[in-house]
């Protein structure tokens, strides 16, 4: 097995002619923690929607565990063991926890048989159900179980995506801003959780604009600004560099 | 049990079955006004094969089900190119364009109507509308049936968590084709005679409303819109002439109270909703 | 000959021109689909033959008819697009279809279902040149029907209401941070699809002299259609729809058969939305998902 999860190379797209990813190459070893940061604009969410397969590459590849991404549909892409989550949160708003997180396992619940188990019954026994409630209880999410989504608190609904994610026992995951919206205690509270992934083997790739965050949680930093990378390594030296401080005082600038 | 009553259920029943019709694609966020085109179809099938071919009435209506489910996935593939608004007028040309060719062809008895020899009675006819019941409630226990409510819910995100959002929509159309066919079928074995004027727009417009009415995000709307656009005129002892103008009022008055319909998931139908749909 | 049947479509255009324009407002500004304008149009069309049953001359009744049709539209925004603009798309809609079999029920339940004369003293007027026969009644319709069309289009490019009609279709929220007064202007918009679909319905009355409460089920379906055909929100392209469906309809009448035309008017309108749903006019952009 490869040491690398993830490999970009030479990854380019354009919207109607404005060039918002241009000739990104980059790997991202299993186990990792590797954040991507950047100024506004400068391609984070775009690149994360091209490794998810919201939309297709202009050029360029994308290998996950040495198979090749591009082209293939984004509902493959979760089988494969990439998922993510939401900057705006993106739960189903009409289902409870529950049914929210049994989605989550769509991707492993493959045949005929599975889809038509019904896995929905409250008395149902059977390893989604206890699945879902192991993966809750570990967040410190089991008491919402049975709740709508749509009225739960903020910081309790940006957990309940990541769980949703970690059911889908993902190889690589990716996180769009995980702490943004969060107070200093719901935030102090997400860390430990975040910390944990990496325990259970789990590679992720975050986007975030909180510098501590990823002080505390990463081992690897990639810069992008205006589509291009312009820096990548360990925090500590990205911080210093000097081309990176430009981007970013630049920007402040204007 | 009095011609009266047994007529009133026959409906009843042919009605529960044609609101899960409607429903399902509902369920996955489609608003199917063609169902009294496939509901024709099932009819004009099972008839022609029990008349033309002495095929019994319970074999016959089966097979009226296999042909409304093939043409509707068959036509589902373009059709689910369209979606929101241009989908529910798409189906409306669709049914239009069903009828029309039924009413046009000498073989299926023009425009003067179809006789059906074939006879199926009440007790069939409730057994149908129970069973179909009992699918629905079990299909949305099921893995397929939270796919349907997330595809309503958030497509993109769907696709995102490895659902194949094509297929289950073209699923959720179809098995909805097969009921209406379902209900055709039945109708014209009971009735013993079909017309195509009867399968048109405004079919698919009233069986379309009730079960908004009911409330299309639980799976008791459309039985209660089902009951409430049965039995309300007879309640009302209604004339012929009023029934539908009444039932459309109710509705109109209950769509300003509450938009998403009677039986809203967790809020009883009793707690009355304000406009921003917040409970009082 | 064709040039006769040609003529005839595009007379006929002419009732389909203001439903779809009626349509095409309802959409274009409102993003609804209003399906209580079949149901203005055989109000406008059976009233005026109720009034004129009344003893009223066959002008105040047909401007009756209009008015009517206009408050009865005034009346459907208050129950169907007020309260359930944020209750999905699908609300307002099936509650306009509430209105359309209210309405029309109401009309069989009173008047029957039977066609009713309309008696006009212009009946059988007719312009006679080079062969062709133009009924006058109709080319009237036609005449006014664009006229107010234009009329329209003119006032909503240079008037303060328009814009502020515009400003709605572009963004609501925006429209009213910068003081546009959306609880008046919506019921506007909905004032003006009861004129336009009044009107056509009393058109339809003078040109046809026949009328029941149905008649705007079918003639307004194919304006639905005339408003796809031409791009959907695009009043010209309305205008542009109502005249090719008339005589799509006419040549179908006169090649084939009248029962084909059902077959043959659902059968462009359904391809149309699956091949090319902006229509000839629209301007090819159908909704994108924003990410």
């Amino acid at each position: 097995m490869s040491d690398t999860l993830l490999a970009l190379s030479g990854v380019s797209k354009s919207f109607g002619g404005l060039k918002v990813i241009d000739d990104v190459s980059f790997t991202i070893p299993r186990g990792s923690r590797s954040a991507i940061i950047g100024p506004n604009g400068a391609g984070k969410s775009t690149l994360f929607n091209l490794i998810s397969g919201a939309f297709p590459t202009d050029r360029g590849s994308i290998t996950l565990d040495g198979i090749e991404l591009t082209g293939m549909p984004a509902r493959h892409r979760a089988r494969h063991g990439l998922t993510r989550n939401f900057q705006n949160i993106r739960l189903m708003p009409t289902l409870s926890t529950f049914d929210n997180m049994l989605l989550g396992q769509h991707a492993r619940a493959a045949g005929l048989a599975e889809l038509l188990r019904p896995v929905r019954s409250p008395r149902a026994r059977n390893i989604w159900r206890d699945e879902v409630r192991e993966e809750l209880d570990l967040a410190g999410l089991g008491a919402y179980v049975d709740s709508r989504v749509e009225g739960l608190p903020y910081g309790i609904r940006k957990k309940l995506e990541i769980v949703r994610a970690l059911l889908a026992r993902p190889k690589l995951l990716l996180l769009d801003e995980p702490c943004a919206g969060l107070n200093t205690a719901e935030r102090d509270q997400i860390l430990p959780f975040l910390r944990s992934l990496e325990r259970r083997g789990i590679t992720l790739m975050i986007v975030e604009h909180d510098m501590q965050l990823i002080a505390d949680l990463c081992d690897h930093v990639i810069v992008l600004n205006f589509g291009v990378k312009i820096a990548e390594g360990a925090p500590d030296c990205v911080r210093a560099d000097p081309q990176v401080i430009t981007a970013y005082l630049g920007a402040e600038d204007q | 049990m009095s011609g009266y009553v047994e007529t009133i259920l026959v409906m009843l029943s042919i009605n529960v079955i044609l609101a899960y019709a409607a429903f399902l694609p509902l369920a996955a966020g489609q608003v199917n006004l063609g169902i009294a085109g496939l509901m024709a179809i099932g009819a004009y099938a099972s008839s022609y094969l029990g008349a033309e071919y002495a095929v019994p009435p319970g074999p016959a209506i089966a097979i009226g089900v296999l042909i409304s489910a093939a043409v509707s996935i068959v036509i589902a593939f373009p059709i689910l190119r369209t979606r929101d608004i241009y989908l529910a007028l798409a189906t409306l040309a669709l049914g239009e364009c069903i009828s029309g060719i039924i009413i046009n062809t000498e073989a299926l008895g023009g425009a003067a109507g179809y006789s059906v020899s074939g006879y199926v009675g009440l007790p069939w006819i409730a057994s149908c509308a129970i069973g179909v019941c009992v699918l629905v409630f079990i299909l949305f226990r099921t893995r397929l049936g939270l796919c349907i409510v997330s595809v309503d819910d958030d497509e993109r995100v769907a696709d995102l968590l490895g659902i194949h959002v094509r297929a289950v929509k073209v699923a959720a159309f179809s098995m909805g084709g097969a009921l209406a066919g379902l209900a055709g079928g039945l109708y014209a074995h009971y009735f013993s005679f079909i017309e195509g004027q009867h399968f048109t727009v405004l079919l698919s417009v009233y069986v379309v409303l009730y079960v908004l009415l009911g409330g299309a995000k639980t799976l008791i709307g459309p039985l209660a819109g089902a009951l409430i656009f049965t039995l309300m005129p007879e309640l009302l002892r209604a004339g012929n002439e009023w029934r539908y103008a009444l039932f459309a009022l109710f509705v109109i008055a209950v769509m300003a109270i509450r938009p998403h319909g009677l039986f809203m998931p967790g809020q009883p139908p009793w707690r009355r909703l304000g406009r921003s749909g917040e409970a009082r | 000959m064709l040039l006769q049947q040609i003529v005839n479509g595009l007379l006929l255009g002419g009732v389909y021109v203001l439903v779809a324009v009626a349509f095409s407002i309802c959409w274009g500004f409102l993003n609804f689909v209003n399906f209580s304008i079949p149901a203005l149009f055989s109000l406008g069309g059976f009233c005026i033959w109720v009034f004129m049953q009344y003893g009223i001359g066959w002008w105040p009744s047909a401007l009756l008819a209009v008015v009517l049709a206009a408050a009865v539209s005034c009346i459907v925004e208050r129950f169907t697009f007020r309260f359930q603009r944020n209750a999905g798309p699908v609300v307002p809609l099936v509650s306009s279809l509430g209105f359309l079999i209210l309405i029309e029920n109401v009309l069989l339940a009173l008047y029957g279902s039977e066609g009713r004369a309309v008696q006009l003293p212009l009946q059988d007027v007719n312009w006679r040149i080079d062969g062709l026969v133009i009924s006058l009644p109709q080319l009237g319709g036609l005449l006014l029907a664009i006229l107010l069309v234009a009329g329209f289009s003119v006032a909503l490019k240079t008037s303060k209401l328009g814009r502020g009609v515009r400003a709605i279709a572009e963004s609501p929220d925006t429209a009213v941070l910068l003081g546009v007064r959306i609880n008046s202007l919506v019921p506007l918009v909905f004032l003006l699809a009861g004129v336009f679909s009044g009107l056509a319905g009393v058109l339809f009355a003078l040109g046809y002299q026949q009328v029941s409460p149905f008649i705007g089920d079918q003639v307004a379906l194919k304006g639905l259609s005339a408003m796809v055909l031409g791009g959907m929100g695009s009043i010209w392209g309305a205008v542009l729809g109502g005249l090719v469906i008339g005589i799509v309809e006419v040549l179908a009448i006169r090649f084939w058969s009248a029962d084909f035309v059902k077959i043959a008017v659902y059968g462009v309108l359904l391809l149309l939305l699956i091949i090319k749903p902006s229509g000839l006019l629209g301007n090819g952009q159908t909704r994108q998902e924003k990410f």
